[in-house]
């Protein structure tokens, strides 16, 4: 249980980074988006040293590849840190973590680990996280996350905005299957609201819960995020009654995502509680963390046919957080 | 300007009234049960040549099946008749007449009592993966399915124990039986200590299942429950304990929403407890058309047999009476409309959309009253021809849809001065043989197909709108239906609020883009269908297109085309999952009666696409007999591909008929082989 | 600048049908269509062909922020939780639970409207005394009972509470007048805004006032900078809309075209549109209609009404 704390989150600027000066891990996922090595940059800025960056590669990325993005995508290699390359499946990160290449690692409670997890999936990071807790028994790490300036939108139109592509299959998240003990029992939707309208209206519609709550991250990183958000989740806004059941939590700070979780579930404590986080990364840090504190807690996901290539532009802010795993 | 901006002080002051939308909110699943039954209007004035009463639905021994669309209104029907939204119906009547019959003895008068169960896609879907076998997991499954049972029965006990309908005797009776057919160590003595051990039951299974994906560990518990032990076993240990339930003919219903979320292992499994359904224990399930993935049972040579294992009600198709559907529809909306203190004046749906569309009046607005003539053009395929000079001849500047039916009588090769005699004695009510015939060809065949065709010479599109066109559009769908009122008053209180608050009217601009946006998203929600999506998106597309090149048609060949059959294709084919698919999702809707595809054809199935895209394609919204395209599995691959073409299509049609009949074809009298004597204007 | 796709501006009815989009979505449709065509009406074509002007008109408008109620008792929120955040790093003791330490953080600040009574900084008192469920006794009162008194001696900090501060010029000069009193001597000044600029920031940080803020706007938060997020895809429509708005807003407020001290704004409160905001969407002379709302603050102590009888 998470004991009650201040929490540590700074912004990486010229003059802070973190208060850890080494990590024994710092784990990444390739990607040719400038986020995906902006904490490297930074890690090379302000001297830190990283005994073993761990790639995430995922084959549909790298197959994906214009010819022009290959550089940008293997840069992780310039930095001289000693690394190690996973193979994996975007699609699969279950199998990923069960496989030879990341026991091999030999990642323990004794090592001070980092994840950026500015280019992973969710689907991803929260496997991550439940491995790191349950099976290497990390007690606390460093969450390092980039924001962008912007989001990719087809002729400049808010609505216009797609990050997968095909057909949608929503599953659990593995390892979030949460306690649903059936009956009676009231299920409860909460869903942070990400700029892809149809990800939200078709989750809510497969899960047909009792209740759906729609959080949108407010202050968020510009202005205008929190009205494209609502825009772009028309269809879901429409099937909840708004003015109860539309909350905020702040985009960038995964702390008060989960208190908000803490306090809305002592409200509904016979709830069954089901969390879609598509919106920002952030938030879905805070959401990892309440369902890994909560077993009861379940995490649903669309899983797409295919991820979109490009959906940000360039880098804003750079943050990073303590994270208490136990 | 001082008066704009209080008005815009005003709309901004956050005291403002907000504005409820009476139509919003209609997932049943989402409802509380209070609103279930404020909501509900019962169906079974419609649905009674083939259910029955809502009595049959708790008294009928044999497993009924339900399928029905997205929106059709299967949730709302099995809930309605779950134990919860009974029960407060029950309380409801005790508070207006205290001398009413206590819960328990009114289900006993019911005859039954429901238990509603519903699993989602995401919890079905795990069980599977982590290198695990197959048979492990389902057997992990079955456990889990019959605690869920176990539970539902549990809180109804808790339920009826907590408000004091069931004594002391049952509580020593049962509990201990209770205890030992779930095998717990310690005996239990409250309802609560056996709550919270089905509780763990079932966290043991969620967490193995959080766990797996991570480990190699094996499932592992003291008592695993198999197939049927709890969910015939408790029904029946109830009936042992509660004397108002004893009787045989009282039946206790697992009411099973979803179905179509169930993998074929699975549904074997409870296809298997619905072949084998014990005395006072039914089944009511609930599920997307062509949501069975199989009839076999867990026993290899058993399977589901329609009408000796269970019964079928297609939903979309049980309504074939058009104006019962409209009549429920209207009562539908009246109680929404209702609830809404905005709208208590104005609760009459039919007079907010107006009942039906005025053709003669949208065509005058298209040529602008009669001044507008591009339409006479259409007379140029005539070899020959004086138009200006036929035009004079046959014009009414006052009802442009009569110039049109007199244009269609030219091509297809009548004497102008016929044409204009048949419309002077049409008009003038003359009974005679040529009237008689102009007015079956523009009354009943072709008033709405030359609409479109007027539309498409101006370039402009036909308008959906009115109470009768959105009753079409929503294809027997009572979701749809609800959906397209929720958007009219969206768009009205934006563009015409006054209009819409003290008149009590939406206009029918208004309530055509509704149905435009309404086609446009619902096209839209194809893609991300799993695995299907894309093909389906082409096929959906390219079907309506190859229909809307049929409207475009000056010679009205084949009016108001939507449907088509299927020649024979091969099961498990790409083209039959396709089809089974696209049923699935409502997209396309298969009549409930063989038809002929064509005069003197045999007799097929036939699909219609469903009508609520027809805005898209600028079709029509109803369904008339009449010539049927008819597909081939190539047919169906090809048009999954967004490179199918619909003119290719048609052209085939056309040349199949000229070489058929090329003396009538040439001038496109081939129209007289759609018999007046087809029906119509049957709903679907 | 941006490697954002270079695309044409959507067009009039594109735009329309975003208007109307945000209306339901995030305005609570508190417009109708004739309140929109209304203030485009304005847009007479002066400077561009009419119908550019009011496409650009009314992407101004789809990039103009609204913070409704909830959203202002929100940032009530979470202004109060930075602020707390902040202090109790700072501190290290203060008691052994979280409460306490919050408890031992409020004893020494008092937190204090910006500006005169009357002013928007004191609405904004009310809902962040309630959001934070804060004791009236958390607030300073210019008028104490002797009683009080003795408990200011606790006090080391007072936080002033304001919704938004771009330049940090009203906010410096409001602190200098009251700073003259001597309840604020030897304590330490912080400011706490919903909106700040890093310009103001860092202006108030040189005179020692500490700034808290929910939301920063920098070079591209301001509507018609190269930076601007808001043509980001547009760059090219940039400086047209500047002209644009600069043509009409100095005809409805000549000193101010493109807003207070060249704020060039696009947000805006349920209770006030600051004046940093462009002033096409709340100008009001010359004809003008505004399709927002401003409270424009008077300073002259006169009277003015039409009624009969009062």
């Amino acid at each position: 249980m998470i004991q009650q704390q201040i929490f540590h989150m700074t912004e990486i600027n010229k003059t802070q980074f973190c208060e850890e000066r080494e990590f024994d891990f710092l784990m990444i996922a390739a990607g040719s988006d400038r986020r995906a090595y902006e904490i490297l940059r930074k890690c090379k800025q302000h001297e830190i040293s990283i005994k073993k960056l761990i790639v995430f590669d995922f084959n549909e990325r790298r197959k994906g590849l214009e010819k022009k993005a290959i550089k940008e995508y293997k840069e992780f290699e310039s930095f001289g840190y000693d690394f190690s390359l996973i193979d994996c499946s975007i699609m699969d990160p279950a199998s990923c973590l069960r496989s030879q290449e990341i026991s091999a690692l030999g990642i323990s409670s004794t090592n001070t680990v980092a994840l950026d997890i500015s280019c992973f999936t969710k689907p991803y990071f929260f496997s991550i996280l439940k491995y790191l807790k349950e099976k290497a028994e990390i007690g606390k790490m460093n969450i390092f996350y980039t924001e962008p300036i912007s989001y990719v939108f087809s002729k400049g139109i808010y609505t216009h905005y797609h990050s997968t592509k095909g057909f949608l299959h929503y599953m659990e998240i593995p390892g979030y299957p949460g306690l649903s003990r059936g009956g009676t029992r009231k299920k409860i939707l909460l869903i942070l609201l990400g700029f892809d309208g149809e990800l939200s209206a078709g989750l809510d519609e497969d899960i047909s819960p009792n209740e759906t709550i729609a959080i949108n991250g407010f202050p968020a990183y510009s202005p205008i995020f929190k009205d494209i958000s609502l825009m772009n989740n028309e269809q879901l806004l429409l099937n909840i009654p708004r003015h109860q059941n539309l909350k905020y939590v702040p985009a960038n700070n995964p702390f008060e995502m989960f208190n908000f979780l803490e306090a809305f579930k002592n409200n509904y404590p016979e709830s069954f509680l089901n969390i879609a986080p598509l919106g920002p990364k952030p938030m879905a840090l805070g959401a990892c963390l309440y369902a890994l504190s909560d077993a009861s807690t379940r995490i649903l996901y669309p899983f797409p046919q295919k991820y979109e290539n490009k959906i940000s532009d360039r880098c804003a802010n750079s943050w990073s957080y303590s994270i208490p795993l136990k | 300007m001082k008066g704009f901006s209080e008005d815009i002080e005003e709309a901004q002051s956050h005291d403002s009234e907000r504005f409820e939308n009476p139509f919003s909110e209609y997932n049943a699943k989402r409802m509380s049960i209070g609103q279930i039954i404020d909501y509900w209007c019962s169906p079974f004035s419609i649905l009674k040549p083939k259910i029955g009463d809502e009595k049959r639905i708790f008294k009928e021994k044999q497993p009924m099946l339900f399928m029905g669309g997205r929106g059709s209104g299967k949730t709302m029907f099995l809930r309605y008749f779950s134990y919860e939204v009974q029960r407060d119906m029950m309380l409801r009547k005790m508070t207006n007449n205290p001398s009413e019959k206590s819960i328990i003895d009114q289900f006993k008068e019911n005859g039954g009592l429901g238990l509603y169960l519903t699993m989602d896609s995401p919890s079905l879907e795990t069980y599977k993966g982590c290198d695990i076998p197959d048979a492990q997991w389902n057997h992990i499954f079955i456990h889990d399915f019959e605690l869920h049972v176990c539970k539902l029965y549990l809180d109804m006990i808790s339920d009826l124990f907590s408000r004091g309908q069931l004594n002391k005797k049952f509580e020593l009776k049962f509990i201990p039986r209770f205890s030992r057919m779930l095998g717990m160590k310690k005996e239990a003595s409250t309802l609560e200590e056996i709550k919270a051990h089905i509780d763990e039951e079932l966290d043991s299974v969620s967490n193995y299942r959080g766990r797996a994906p991570f480990s190699n560990e094996k499932f592992n518990r003291d008592r695993i429950f198999e197939a049927q032990y709890l969910t015939y076993g408790i029904p029946e240990l109830i009936k042992s304990t509660i004397d108002e339930f004893r009787s045989d003919d009282f039946n206790f219903v697992l009411l099973i929403d979803e179905y179509e979320n169930y993998s074929e292992e699975k549904q074997k499994y409870i296809n298997t407890l619905i072949k084998f359904h014990r005395q006072g224990i039914s089944f009511r399930v609930g599920m997307r058309l062509e949501g069975l993935h199989t009839r076999a049972t867990i026993n290899s040579s058993e399977f589901l047999k329609e009408n000796r294992d269970y019964t079928s009600y297609v939903f979309d198709d049980i309504i074939d009476n058009q104006r019962e559907y409209q009549r429920l529809l209207s009562k539908i909306a009246r109680n929404r409309l209702r609830s809404v203190p905005l709208f208590k004046n104005h609760s009459d749906i039919v007079d907010i959309l107006g009942k039906e569309e005025n053709l003669e009046e949208e065509a005058l607005e298209l040529t602008k009253n009669g001044k507008e003539t591009r339409h006479f053009s259409l007379l140029k395929v005539v070899p020959n021809i004086d138009v200006k000079g036929t035009q004079k001849v046959i014009e009414n500047s006052k009802n442009p849809l009569l110039e049109m039916m007199n244009i269609l009588w030219i091509i297809r090769g009548r004497n102008k001065e016929i044409v204009k005699k048949a419309m002077n004695d049409y008009l003038t009510k003359r009974k005679n043989d040529l009237s008689n015939k102009y007015k079956s060809d523009f009354i009943n065949k072709y008033k709405l197909s030359l609409m479109f065709l007027l539309a498409s010479q101006y370039r402009k599109r036909k308008r959906y709108y009115s109470f009768n066109t959105f009753s079409y559009l929503s294809s027997g769908i009572i979701g749809h239906f609800i959906e397209l009122c929720r958007r009219s008053f969206e768009i009205a209180y934006y563009e015409s609020r006054e209009h819409l608050i003290i008149d009590g009217k939406i206009n029918s601009s208004l309530q055509d883009r509704a149905a435009r946006e309404m086609a446009r998203t619902e096209i839209d929600m194809i893609i991300p269908i799993k695995d299907y999506g894309d093909r389906l998106n082409n096929f959906t597309k390219n079907l309506g297109h190859l229909f809307r090149l049929y409207h475009e048609d000056y010679l009205l060949s084949y009016p108001e085309t939507n449907q088509f059959s299927i020649e024979s294709i091969p099961p498990a084919s790409s083209s039959k999952n396709i089809i089974e698919k696209a049923i699935e999702w409502s997209i396309i809707q298969k009549k409930s009666r063989l038809q002929q595809s064509s005069i003197g054809g045999k007799r097929d199935e036939v699909y219609t696409l469903s009508r609520i895209y027809s805005p898209n394609f600028d079709i029509t919204y109803r369904t008339r007999g009449g010539i049927i395209e008819r597909l081939t599995a190539a047919d169906i691959e090809g048009m999954c591909k967004p490179t199918w073409k619909p003119e290719t299509r048609l052209k085939k049609s056309r040349e199949k008929s000229m070489r058929k009949h090329p003396e009538s074809t040439r001038r496109g009298k081939h129209y007289d082989y759609v018999k007046d004597t087809v029906n119509l204007d049957h709903f679907f | 600048m941006f490697e954002g796709t270079q695309s044409e501006i959507p067009t009039l009815d594109q735009l329309m049908d975003l208007i109307e989009l945000k209306n339901r979505t995030v305005w609570d449709r508190y417009f109708e269509r004739r309140h929109v065509e209304s203030w485009l009406d304005n847009f007479k074509g002066d400077i561009c062909e009419r119908d550019y002007e009011r496409r650009l008109a009314l992407w101004l408008l789809l990039n103009f922020v609204y913070y409704n109620y909830e959203e202002v008792r929100h940032l009530c929120l979470i202004l109060f939780k930075k602020y707390i955040h902040k202090r109790l790093i700072e501190s290290n003791g203060g008691g052994s639970t979280m409460n306490e330490r919050i408890a031992s953080v409020l004893r020494k600040v008092q937190f204090a409207q910006l500006g005169f009574p009357s002013e928007s900084s004191g609405c904004l008192l009310y809902y962040f005394r309630q959001e934070n469920d804060l004791s009236i006794g958390n607030f300073h009162k210019y008028f104490k009972p002797e009683k009080d008194k003795s408990k200011e001696q606790e006090t080391e900090e007072i936080a002033f509470i304001d919704d938004n501060t771009l330049s940090g010029r009203q906010a410096d000069s409001y602190i200098g007048i009251q700073g003259k009193n001597d309840e604020l001597a030897n304590k330490k000044i912080s400011l706490l805004t919903f909106i700040a600029s890093y310009e103001a920031i860092e202006r108030l940080e040189k005179k020692n006032i500490e700034v808290f803020s929910c939301i920063k706007l920098g070079e591209r938060d301001k509507c018609f900078s190269t930076d601007s997020i808001v043509f980001r895809d547009f760059p090219s429509c940039r400086n047209e809309a500047k002209k644009i708005s600069e043509h009409y807003g100095s005809k409805i407020c000549p000193d101010i075209p493109l807003g207070y001290s060249d704020g060039q704004c696009l947000f805006g409160f349920f209770y006030n549109t600051p004046d940093n905001t462009l002033p096409i969407f709340w100008g009001e002379k010359e004809g003008w209609q505004p399709i927002l709302i401003r409270h424009d603050k008077k300073y002259s102590k006169g009277y003015d009404t039409d009624e009969r009888f009062f």
